[in-house]
């Protein structure tokens, strides 16, 4: 009598986010900041999707996070990001001193998402975007930087109103949107030879927390002054200035 | 109603839109003070991904940076790829995720903007040649001495398939009849 064995394959499928940096992305940053650290040398990063909101994975974003962290601010002058459309801010703090524990291996845990946020560290400058998508006018930023530190100064945005695009006649008319230090220091508190570096961002931010028009300017001016523009009042004010103090999309999280 | 040549709400950005704006940046911009420009990427039409082609990024990468080099002249523009500059939008494997002999799944795409990047003089050959092999990442020092480090943002990109390591962890049991 023949005998059949059966062999059963009892599999259980889950999704592994463990390791941060799978492509070696953020290896090559670090070895890149390290060798310009040594150099004496200043660094912009470049890159599209903003590693703070809702696109970024946790993991990863809070790695970079922790990069940036580290070589902030004396080797990072700047980081540079796209992919919302809109215009916006994205500010990098430092952890909280309490939150490393020894492990058990000699490793050190950290809290991603417990920060100091007495020590902002860098910014993001997160550009406009041509494409009017998905209802935003069309813009582009240009930046004055300190020619020694590669310090942002101050920047411009220019604007095209997608509302009179019927109008336009022969060409589109791009107007003059706004001065960052005309519309984020308007009485010139922030000393001239400051570059707009996170301490001023960080200030912003804090006057917009008991300043409903600061933050409703902000967001008018992220989709560049679109007659589009959602409204947003109460909670929603709150979590868009939670969004610019989000790093990573660890902390982005904890805004809802 | 039909969207204006100059383009609408709802709709990527026609060439007469993007043309115009180099117009605006001469018109309020001392160009010749600027010392170089950077492009945070997306470049390929936000289309269904059964409407796009392999042809079709390849031509919109190539128009895109040759209409800037147009349009800009000698101020070199470092850019960042986007999750709109591969097909399907969003797709990046890591090197190490083949366990066969074949290239990354994108090194085509790789290989054919760090070329055109090199071709507008942007970055030198042996930056082009890392960013080929690396995703599109490289990093390049201005005249100026500023350090540049543009990095593909799609492997911290939720949307990216590879980001997650899909893991079976199986069970033997063996039956007889």
């Amino acid at each position: 009598m023949s005998e059949l064995n059966f062999t059963k394959l009892m599999c259980n499928k889950y999704y592994d986010y463990t390791n941060p940096d799978k492509s070696g992305i953020l290896r090559f940053l670090t070895s890149e900041l390290l060798a310009a650290e040594a150099a004496d040398q200043r660094v912009w990063i470049i890159g599209h999707v903003p590693s703070g909101g809702s696109s970024a994975i946790a993991n990863p974003s809070a790695l970079f996070h922790s990069i940036v962290a580290r070589f902030s601010p004396a080797t990072i002058a700047g980081v540079f990001f796209g992919h919302t459309h809109k215009d916006g801010k994205q500010l990098f703090y430092d952890f909280a001193q309490q939150n490393s524990s020894a492990a058990s291996k000699g490793g050190v845990f950290r809290n991603y998402t417990d920060l100091n946020y007495n020590a902002p560290l860098n910014v993001a400058f997160v550009g406009p975007s041509i494409v009017p998508l998905t209802d935003y006018n069309a813009g582009w930023s240009v930046y004055q930087v300190d020619a020694e530190t590669f310090s942002v100064v101050n920047g411009q945005v220019y604007f095209a109103n997608i509302s009179n695009t019927l109008d336009w006649n022969p060409e589109p008319e791009w107007e003059f949107e706004y001065d960052v230090r005309a519309t984020y220091d308007p009485v010139g508190q922030w000393p001239s030879t400051e570059p707009l570096n996170a301490t001023f961002w960080n200030s912003v931010t804090e006057k917009m927390m008991s300043n409903d028009s600061l933050i409703e300017e902000y967001l008018y001016l992220a989709t560049k002054k679109s007659v589009l523009t959602p409204s947003c009042a109460g909670a929603c004010l709150e979590e868009s200035i939670c969004q610019i103090r989000s790093s990573s999309g660890a902390v982005y999280e904890t805004c809802g | 109603m039909p969207a204006s040549r100059f383009g609408d709400y709802l709709c990527d950005t026609p060439a007469d839109l993007a043309l115009s704006s180099f117009t605006s940046m001469r018109q309020n911009v001392n160009l010749s003070s600027v010392g170089f420009a950077i492009f945070t990427g997306d470049v390929v039409s936000h289309d269904q991904t059964d409407q796009q082609s392999r042809a079709l990024v390849e031509y919109e990468e190539r128009v895109a940076y040759e209409t800037f080099k147009a349009q800009l002249g000698a101020i070199p523009v470092f850019a960042a790829l986007g999750n709109h500059d591969t097909i399907p939008s969003g797709f990046n494997e890591p090197n190490s995720f083949r366990n066969d002999s074949q290239p990354n799944e994108m090194a085509w795409d790789y290989e054919l903007v760090s070329s055109l990047w090199q071709e507008e003089g942007w970055i030198n050959s042996s930056t082009a040649a890392y960013a080929a092999a690396h995703y599109g990442a490289y990093a390049s020092t201005t005249k100026e001495g500023l350090r540049i480090i543009s990095i593909n943002t799609d492997f911290w990109y939720t949307p990216n398939i590879f980001n997650v390591g899909l893991i079976y962890e199986c069970l033997n049991s063996t039956s007889r009849s």
